[in-house]
């Protein structure tokens, strides 16, 4: 009786082996994802643990202006890195962080992200103790990214664009989002993702909208769109509309709210799991699918 | 078209192609029904209730209320914040509980006289001064190794909870294979799924054989790679994405051809009955393997089949080159 399933995933762990030499399990209370799935942000009490004196240097790729720490909340229950974007454009966060003591709280609050980017050798549990990170970016399949309030400072000057940094063009970032494999599985209360190795971080692309725009009750605002690369502006670049994440009070978040369907905007965005669909396919049989995912807009871009 | 010889040939494949294209769409549909049942009956969370009681009744209060502690449990506010509002006007039990918010409402519950933060002789105490119970003797046992450190007591009685889960996740584990089996049966015979007589049908009639092909191919090509899909039916409303997890109305017609109870085929004769059980039960194991093995195994031998496919007569071969290799080009362009 135990063997169909064990066989069902012993095949999607072979298929992802076949797609992807790297994969890693991620476990996410079932509480958690209905909490998070549509929301934009999360808001913790972060307790910074390792984090650099200065920015990313700004070229492109990982050299993207952010400033990352690496800390510990119980409201995420998993290891985390935190992200100010731009973070040259914020001093008095900057100021804040290089004078945070190792193992001091702050409240934080921003965009939560899932993306299977960083990588590590154990299943990563919602709830297990998080050892104490060594490194300002340790393993991690969880980031508060961009972050939005940093102790008492909001950080939303930074949602603009990065002066010098050339982001991964929409007909390199894209294809990658629309195949990334995963297995969704759901049991006992929790979400299990299992993926490859994530990447292209920051993608410029144009959307369309496809629909209205809707708040989440909170500080996020949600819309489905159209995805365009810059070169060809005829031809959708995904396979069907995708949600796009705003932040309140954002730039872009303010100009997408006066926007209709069939408008469009030149933005620069990140990719995160989109949970909402991750809830929808997560049943006890896993599901072996591509890995779904949706863009937070960090900033809007000149045509 | 066909080869001769061989495994591989195409009459073999394909037979092989739309067998397992039907296995496919009935593990999928049991799957969907499957889901439905457990939604509509609430197993989830039901098997969660009985596991926490099984863990905390027979604790009494000084009055002798054999459930007390059960009862201040479900009363906890920890705990009514995660009770869903039911149908009847009542509360649902919740289908999630984490152990931590267990384990403190459990410590609070044992500590009525100490209002917020507590120390490991407070508990202790408090345990203690429970009436004589299971819950009582339980808890006793579990935080004589924490040696008077809070929070290792506090993660002893998150183990105990989670150890209870595990047992209980295996019972939901057990009964959602049972009902898969119990499903397959009957979408089996109903259908008159017969492995025995798809394969004689599929391998006597080419034009039947062809048509699940097709649709085999559909089903594993570029447009449809997951055996469920995440659509938003309604654009005004990012919010909420529905799931299509379902059998298409072309594919149900193809089953059409190969399943059901025809006139011609319901009364066999006696080895007529004895091959077609035989055909069920094959089928039942099969579909009782799930839609993602089957989806799994479909893809691979539409790749194969694919990558084996002769180029059609009456299709222009303008040099040499092109006929140097066509078994590399054709799906290669396919797939473009």
């Amino acid at each position: 009786m135990h063997k169909p399933h064990k066989v069902a995933h012993f095949c999607a762990a072979l298929l992802l082996l076949v797609y992807g030499a790297q994969a890693e399990t991620l476990v996410l209370s079932g509480r958690f994802v209905a909490q998070f799935k549509n929301k934009a942000s999360i808001s913790v009490t972060l307790e910074v643990d390792v984090h650099p004196s200065a920015p990313h240097s700004i070229s492109s790729g990982g050299n993207d202006g952010d400033i990352h720490l690496a800390g510990r909340a119980d409201e995420v229950g998993l290891p985390l890195v935190a992200e100010i974007v731009n973070a040259r454009k914020e001093q008095a966060a900057l100021t804040l962080l290089k004078t945070t003591a190792e193992g001091k709280r702050l409240p934080v609050k921003g965009v939560w992200r899932i993306w299977f980017e960083h990588l590590g050798k154990e299943d990563q549990i919602q709830g297990n103790p998080v050892d104490v990170p060594d490194s300002s970016n340790p393993a991690h399949l969880f980031e508060i990214h961009p972050i939005t309030q940093f102790g008492d400072d909001p950080v939303l000057d930074a949602f603009t664009a990065i002066p010098g940094y050339t982001a991964y063009p929409a007909h390199v970032a894209f294809p990658f989002y629309e195949k990334d494999q995963a297995t969704i599985s759901a049991a006992d209360g929790s979400v299990t993702i299992t993926s490859g190795e994530g990447k292209y971080n920051y993608a410029e692309f144009v959307i369309e909208l496809a629909g209205a725009v809707q708040a989440d009750g909170d500080d996020g605002l949600f819309v489905l769109a159209n995805v365009f690369d810059t070169s060809n502006e005829e031809e959708a670049i995904t396979r069907d509309v995708r949600r796009m994440v705003f932040v309140k009070g954002t730039e872009a978040a303010t100009r997408v709210q006066t926007m209709s369907k069939g408008d469009r905007m030149h933005v620069l965005g990140i990719p995160r799991v989109n949970l909402s669909e991750v809830a929808e396919m997560a049943t006890e049989q896993s599901t072996q699918t591509r890995l779904p995912y949706e863009m937070i807009i960090v900033a809007i871009l000149k045509d | 078209m066909n080869g001769a010889n061989g495994l591989f040939n195409s009459t073999t494949l394909d037979v092989i192609v739309g067998l397992v294209f039907v296995y496919l769409l009935l593990a999928i549909m049991c799957t969907t029904i499957n889901e439905w049942l457990d939604g509509m009956l609430k197993i989830r969370s039901s098997k969660l209730a009985s596991a926490i009681n099984q863990l905390l009744d027979a604790q009494p209060d000084a009055s002798g209320n054999k459930d007390w502690f059960l009862q201040q449990f479900y009363a906890h506010p920890l705990i009514t914040g995660m009770l869903a509002p039911g149908k009847s006007g009542g509360k649902a039990y919740p289908s999630y509980l984490p152990a931590r918010t267990f384990a403190t409402a459990v410590m609070d519950i044992a500590t009525p006289g100490k209002p917020g933060s507590i120390a490991f002789p407070d508990l202790e105490s408090g345990i203690k001064a429970l009436p004589e119970g299971d819950v009582k003797t339980a808890l006793l046992a579990l935080i004589q190794n924490a040696r008077g450190d809070l929070g290792r007591a506090q993660a002893n009685i998150e183990s105990w909870f989670d150890d209870t889960m595990d047992r209980a996740s295996g019972w939901y584990k057990r009964r959602t294979q049972m009902a898969t089996v119990v499903i397959a049966v009957v979408l089996t015979v109903a259908a008159n799924a017969d492995t025995i007589g798809i394969v004689r049908t599929l391998w006597k009639n080419p034009t039947q054989r062809a048509v699940l092909v097709e649709q085999a191919q559909k089903r594993s090509g570029e447009e449809a790679q997951e055996t469920v899909r995440v659509k938003y039916e309604n654009k005004d409303k990012p919010l909420q994405p529905t799931s299509i997890r379902k059998v298409s109305k072309d594919e149900l017609d193809t089953l059409s051809g190969v399943l059901g109870w025809r006139k011609d085929t319901a009364n066999p004769d006696g080895w007529g009955w004895t091959e077609r059980v035989l055909g069920w039960f094959l089928t039942m194991v099969a579909v009782s393997l799930g839609a993602p093995f089957w989806f799994d195994i479909l893809s691979k031998l539409v790749n194969i089949r694919n990558a084996g496919k002769k180029p059609a007569a009456s299709e222009p071969t303008p040099g040499a080159a092109s006929r140097g290799g066509p078994a590399q080009g054709a799906p290669n362009a396919q797939a473009a």
